[in-house]
């Protein structure tokens, strides 16, 4: 117990740590949510903006996922962690951060939807069509999912990376985008696209965070086997 | 006394090439350890395997009685600072110190704050703006101030300057004494810590040379010098090991004891036997030779 607190400590301990899980993202989305502000006062109240810069914080959140694992798990083994340690610490990081973010984008999107008036600008940045169905419940856990999809995706990508280097990353993303390309060029040809949306089209945004929760859970299944062979 | 690190038959291999090969030897509990040889010998690769940063191709090795491998009761007890450790670079210096206070179960925060002082460490600054020397030195201090049963320093002085380097082996010594714990030294400046080492292993190429008590390496060369023909007559029949020539003159550096009779007999013929230091044994021993293999 006292090493995974250990493992906390490593991803929180500076305030430039601090910075980059929780004031860093923040920034970069309270920036564009002001550009975006702005441009809304200056264009035609009637149509109203509608922007996808809500997703810079998510994009932030997959990098910082990328930096935040490469940087400190060198460090981790190097001070005799346990990988299993820093495998369930730096998740409990990554659940609380994106929980944390998640209750915050709930509260933002119902200041704009329901107390503001889009800002008296007809602005929809943090509420949007589709992402805000739904109750408060599933919109926390549509942002929180999404979150954590992006959070696992970085962990498995990262703990690939330590595992084979940056020439198997390289050759183990061929083998996987492979397949894609291949189905996505039948998937053309014989024009599955259409019943591939109408497919989707039949969830809402929370059920389709729901789909990604398996996903998920196989990337962090696959981190901490990675971890667990991976040397420094 | 018990064994702390038991290595059997221990091998690292890389496709085709054997960073360690066979090596064998045990730690016992609370003394220092000088784990020498020359670079890419294999030392850190075996520092590595013991604190489960790699993964040994064969053999066996015990940490504590136990694989170290994820084990918690292990790891917990060993402190390895290297100096290739990657500090995150946000880091300022009192993060590193917060982190390793979390980590290590006997860390002495009043100590490793003297520490700091001691070797004029500036707590608030960030890694990334450390000297090399300063960096060495955030490693010593948390080598120091973990107190860990065992504490292994693979050459943790890059870029201190002598003064910082004999408060390391001063503190070192000190701490030691108070909190006996094993320590495992690797160094190239062996003459530094040939005062503090208690048991030498050398490692050269991969392989095992020599697996020692100090004193008894000590004792097992002897250097004589004097007029060349004096000194080959006197080294016929000896293991040699070095030779050199200066006009007339030579040296060669026997390995074996000297006993009394050698002793008269090197008088007799007029020749001097000086003793041979650590470093100068190691050297010699390491040099690249065909023949060179220690009984």
């Amino acid at each position: 117990m006292n090493r995974f607190n250990g493992v906390l400590k490593l991803h929180t301990v500076s305030p430039d740590s601090k910075f980059g899980w929780m004031g860093l993202p923040w920034l970069i989305l309270f920036s564009s949510f002001l550009i975006n502000l702005i441009l809304s006062m200056l264009l035609n109240k009637d149509k109203g903006l509608y922007t996808g810069g809500l997703s810079s914080i998510f994009i932030y959140m997959f990098i910082a996922g990328i930096i935040g694992v490469n940087r400190t798990f060198p460090f981790a083994l190097g001070f005799s962690i346990r990988r299993t340690d820093y495998f369930l610490g730096t998740s409990v990081v990554f659940c609380l951060v994106s929980l944390l973010d998640a209750v915050l984008l709930y509260l933002l999107s119902f200041i704009e939807f329901n107390l503001t008036d889009n800002w008296g600008t007809q602005l929809h940045f943090f509420h949007l069509p589709y992402i805000s169905d739904g109750n408060a419940l599933e919109q926390v856990g549509v942002y929180f999912f999404g979150m954590l999809h992006l959070c696992f995706l970085a962990f498995v990508i990262t703990a690939l990376y330590r595992r084979v280097g940056m020439l198997g990353l390289y050759i183990a993303s061929g083998i996987i985008f492979a397949p894609f390309s291949i189905l996505t060029i039948l998937a053309t040809y014989y024009n599955w696209w259409g019943d591939i949306f109408n497919w989707l089209g039949q969830f809402s945004a929370f059920g389709i965070v729901l789909l990604l929760c398996p996903l998920t859970a196989l990337y962090a299944l696959a981190s901490y086997g990675l971890l667990r062979k991976a040397t420094v | 006394m018990s064994k702390v690190v038991e290595v059997t038959r221990l091998t690292k291999a890389y496709k085709d090439v054997k960073a360690v090969d066979e090596v064998s030897f045990s730690i016992e509990e609370g003394k220092i350890y000088g784990l020498l040889g020359r670079n890419g010998a294999g030392k850190t690769t075996i520092m590595h395997i013991i604190s489960a940063q790699l993964f040994l191709t064969g053999g066996e090795v015990k940490v504590f009685g136990e694989t170290p491998f994820e084990n918690e009761q292990v790891l917990s007890q060993i402190c390895f600072i290297k100096e290739s450790q990657k500090f995150p670079e946000i880091y300022r210096v009192q993060d590193v110190m917060e982190v390793a206070a979390a980590l290590f179960p006997n860390w002495d925060r009043a100590y490793a704050a003297s520490l700091i002082k001691d070797f004029n460490l500036p707590p608030r600054r960030k890694i990334k703006k450390l000297s090399r020397g300063m960096l060495s030195s955030v490693g010593i201090i948390i080598g120091l101030a973990s107190r860990a049963p065992l504490t292994i320093f693979d050459e943790p002085y890059l870029g201190l300057d002598a003064v910082a380097r004999s408060l390391l082996y001063d503190r070192l010594l000190e701490d030691y004494t108070e909190h006996p714990r094993t320590i495992i030294l690797s160094t190239h400046l062996i003459d530094e810590v040939s005062k503090l080492l208690e048991h030498v292993i050398v490692i050269d190429q991969g392989k095992l040379l020599i697996d020692e008590e100090t004193e008894t390496l000590r004792g097992q060369a002897v250097t004589v010098v004097g007029p060349a023909l004096k000194v080959q007559e006197f080294a016929s029949g000896k293991k040699v090991i070095h030779r050199e020539a200066i006009g007339s003159l030579a040296s060669a550096t026997l390995l074996g004891n000297v006993g009394a009779f050698e002793r008269k007999q090197a008088q007799t013929l007029g020749l001097e036997l000086a003793p041979v230091s650590l470093q100068q044994l190691i050297v010699q021993l390491t040099t690249d030779k065909p023949e060179r293999k220690v009984a």
